[in-house]
């Protein structure tokens, strides 16, 4: 877990960076006019300094496919999540409530409702790359139908991921039909089964992809 | 939901699966999914030993990535009991049993239902 918080530590601190240098009233050479960056942002207050963009409100609908390979299991499933988040030229922050259904590939039903976090940074006008991060109190379960016992077993997953998104279509303001795509690692822990209840570390590749509307 | 709390609260993470019975239970589902009728299939696991799942590590991926073709050809939708006792041993579609005074013939619902796991091109 050491490695995910400093991977988040650092995430932070480049958000840090980023929002002081939009804050700075100074000339930067690094940064490139509004109107190169955004055109089709709504433009500042006079008030404020023509760097400076209000955080707007970000919400956006997603709707794809997973893959999981997660306790010696691969699984395939499917659902939508809704982003809500903050959106500036230079980072958009978002909360993402998600939820998956599916099944193993040899046939275990099972659903994942969960919570994460996003942060993304455009590197072109379409193009925007970050991290999804689910780490505590930000979370993924997971429950998983048994064939041959009447219950649900659960899990907690964490986790981490790299993501991009295009923009494929836009429209005005910030709306925009998109392609987004996630590469991560997910972390949980399973029952060391000697009656201990000790719990083992165990992790596994998901790939995510998707079309999202940005509203 | 306890654990789930503590989970959120604490940061750890929990889970009440053990690899064995998931992964009995992913060799089940597709026995159940390629069988019409099947024998019952027990992936319960107690503590300290008492009771393991009906299928090893090693048997259930080779069940769940056989084709229902392959495991209706083996056999196994055929098999009458699949209560292997935990002193049997199933490898390479022989079935082991030890008793007290050392190794003891297998029951014959035993013995068949390893062979016809020994069926399986994977095994």
């Amino acid at each position: 877990m050491s490695v995910v918080r400093w991977f988040v530590l650092a995430l932070v601190l480049l958000t840090a960076r980023q929002a002081f240098a939009q804050s700075d009233p100074g000339p930067g050479p690094e940064l490139p006019s509004p109107a190169a960056v955004a055109p089709d942002s709504p433009p500042a207050p006079a008030a404020l300094s023509p760097r400076f963009q209000r955080p707007t409100l970000s919400v956006a609908l997603v709707a794809g496919g997973a893959f999981q390979y997660l306790i010696n299991t691969p699984f395939v499933s499917g659902g939508g999540e809704l982003r809500i988040g903050a959106l500036t030229r230079r980072v958009e922050v978002s909360a993402r409530l998600r939820f998956l259904a599916g099944r193993s590939v040899a046939g275990l039903a099972m659903f994942q409702p969960g919570l994460t976090l996003g942060v993304m940074f455009p590197v072109d006008s379409r193009v925007r790359i970050g991290a999804e991060i689910i780490v505590p109190p930000l979370i993924q379960a997971m429950f998983i139908r048994y064939v041959t016992q009447p219950r649900w077993a659960r899990a907690v997953l964490a986790g981490l991921g790299f993501e991009t998104s295009v923009d494929l279509w836009k429209g005005f303001g910030n709306h925009a039909l998109f392609w987004v795509g996630t590469v991560g690692i997910d972390f949980t822990t399973v029952n060391a089964g000697d009656g201990s209840n000790n719990q083992q570390p165990t992790f596994g590749p998901r790939l995510w992809t998707g079309i999202g509307y940005r509203l | 939901m306890l654990c789930m709390a503590f989970g959120l609260v604490l940061g750890h993470s929990c889970s009440d699966i053990t690899t064995t019975t998931l992964l009995c239970e992913d060799a089940a589902a597709r026995l159940y999914e390629c069988c019409g009728s099947h024998a019952a299939i027990d992936c319960t696991e107690s503590g300290c030993g008492q009771q393991h799942p009906n299928f090893a590590v090693a048997t259930s991926k080779c069940l769940r990535s056989s084709s229902c073709a392959d495991i209706q050809q083996a056999g196994l939708c055929e098999v009458p009991d699949w209560q292997f006792s935990l002193s049997s041993i199933c490898h390479d579609g022989v079935a082991t049993c030890r008793g007290d005074a050392g190794t003891v013939a297998c029951s014959a619902t035993m013995v068949d239902a390893c062979t016809a796991i020994g069926r399986l091109k994977c095994q």
